[in-house]
């Protein structure tokens, strides 16, 4: 069996605000290729971990050890956290992804070509002039997606992108993260509080609750034990 | 009309308003368009009447008024910001409402005590545009350029930070350098503005042009420019006004704002 290369880790992390603690005793390992769904109940500390993990929160205690050097990362956060007041078009929105690469005092515009081919591929390339305020909620979280593909990223990290979409929407979103795991080998960490849909595509999954964090293949991670323990009742059809 | 525009701006006093009038006005707009995106427009009104404070306490004890107001208003940021990290247990703007408040019995006490007696509460509160000296317009253009030029500058790395910091962070952006430099320059500009022209023209430049603006655009750079075609016919048209009709400079400019935003509203169809 091929050993996939390893990414990230954390080795007894503990997470939290303003000293107290979240999650406590976080161990994880990301590895190429993976496609790891992270579930749990509703302020189980999902968006918490994916925060530590996207390195926006710095771990109170413990190692977050990045074992591939220049890990690049794209980040896909809440969509209803972002401010839809900004008179900001679909292309100025995933040109953003770039501003790292293009540095301080140089315009962004001559990228302006990749960030419309990443348009293109998330299926907006009619939709580039477009204010973002303006845009359905699956085309937001598109341009979102885009924004975060754009930096070309070894791993893809997605907090709740499905949620509120519709039924159509979530597949659409679901069958584009398979095939950019499939195809494209980027590793995706996906946070969602829809256990089921989840559990369809990865391959990993992270359960979180009560403080506790355990993760493990789906296979394992949906026996009715662990669901029970961590969400009180059997996975439907399981 | 002309006649009689050109021999108002004759006289030293109108020239130095009109010079210190567009510089808070095109500065604090093109700030106030972040302040009026991020929704902090009430942290304005709070950081000028703490500014205020600032300077009827330096008059109190004879010390530099914006040295003192400067540090009143960063001591007073640096409390929000530490005050309100992580999860709230009442909203920032209750906060914000209570320095407000706080900073305004503390002037009028001061004030109440001072030679200017009420006429001072009135400076504080309305400012005085026409007692602006030259030096003073240079002082404010030495403070407020280097802001121009860093919104000029970097104004991809400050809309990236206020629209999604979280996003902008996780891509390896220094949105706690940005996000400093954009309270800095918010507290410079108030500061400024606050001791020139009074609480209520600072806080009027700082969010009615942005706010016009930002109706009427569809983009962030159209946002700048209107913001700015917003703010030098009214500073021009309302000092010349309040020249020849003989009414507070601050109250006529404002007034011309209001024009501003109807026409902006009619247009829009509000």
């Amino acid at each position: 069996m091929e050993m996939k290369r390893l990414l990230l880790e954390f080795r007894d992390v503990y997470l939290g605000y303003r000293g107290e603690v979240v999650l406590p005793s976080v161990n994880l390992l990301i590895e190429e290729g993976d496609f790891i769904g992270i579930v749990g109940p509703n302020g189980a500390g999902k968006t918490t971990l994916l925060r530590a993990i996207a390195g926006v929160l710095k771990p109170m205690k413990g190692q977050v050890i990045i074992h591939k050097p220049n890990l690049s990362l794209g980040y896909v956060p809440q969509r209803s956290l972002l401010e839809e007041t900004y008179p900001l078009t679909a292309m100025e929105v995933v040109s953003m992804g770039l501003y790292k690469r293009v540095g301080v005092l140089r315009s962004v515009r001559k990228f302006e070509k990749k960030a419309r081919e990443v348009l293109r591929v998330v299926g907006l390339e009619e939709m580039e002039k477009k204010l973002y305020r303006e845009l359905s909620g699956g085309q937001k979280q598109k341009v979102l997606l885009a924004r975060a593909l754009v930096s070309e990223p070894e791993i893809l990290l997605l907090d709740e992108p499905i949620t509120d979409l519709d039924i159509a929407s979530q597949k659409s979103m679901l069958d584009f993260l398979t095939h950019l795991n499939k195809e494209k080998g980027i590793t995706i960490l996906l946070v969602s509080h829809l256990l089921d849909v989840v559990a369809e595509r990865a391959e990993k999954i992270v359960m979180l609750g009560d403080g506790k964090v355990v993760s493990g293949k789906r296979d394992e991670m949906l026996s009715p034990g662990m669901l029970r323990e961590f969400f009180g009742l059997p996975r439907r059809g399981a | 009309m002309w006649h009689s525009f050109s021999e108002a701006f004759s006289f030293p006093f109108m020239r130095n308003a009109l010079f210190a009038s567009l510089l808070i006005g095109i500065t604090s707009s093109i700030v106030g368009i972040y302040v009026v995106l991020r929704r902090i427009a009430f942290l304005g009104i709070g950081l000028a009447q703490v500014s205020s404070l600032g300077i009827a306490l330096a008059t109190y004890l004879g010390l530099n008024k914006d040295i003192l107001s400067l540090t009143m208003v960063f001591l007073c940021l640096v409390f929000l910001i530490m005050a309100t990290r992580g999860k709230e247990r009442v909203p920032r703007e209750a906060l914000i409402g209570v320095i407000y408040s706080f900073a305004l019995a503390l002037s009028l006490l001061l004030l109440s005590k001072s030679a200017k007696g009420e006429a001072g509460v009135m400076e504080s509160l309305f400012g005085n545009l026409l007692a602006i000296h030259q030096e003073d317009v240079r002082n404010l253009l030495i403070a407020f350029l280097p802001i121009l030029v860093l919104y000029l500058l970097f104004s991809k790395e400050i809309t990236a930070t206020s629209f999604d910091a979280e996003t902008a962070r996780a891509m390896g952006l220094n949105t706690q350098l940005w996000n400093f430099l954009f309270y800095l320059t918010v507290g410079v500009v108030i500061a400024f503005a606050t001791r020139l022209s009074g609480v209520f023209f600072s806080f009027s430049m700082l969010v009615i042009p942005p706010f016009i603006a930002l109706l009427a655009s569809r983009s962030l750079r159209m946002a700048f420019v209107l913001s700015l075609l917003v703010v030098i016919p009214s500073v021009v048209i309302g000092l010349y006004l309040s020249y020849a009709w003989d009414f507070p400079p601050s109250g006529m400019i404002v007034v011309f704002l209001f024009l501003f935003l109807s026409l902006t509203s009619m247009r829009r169809g509000h």
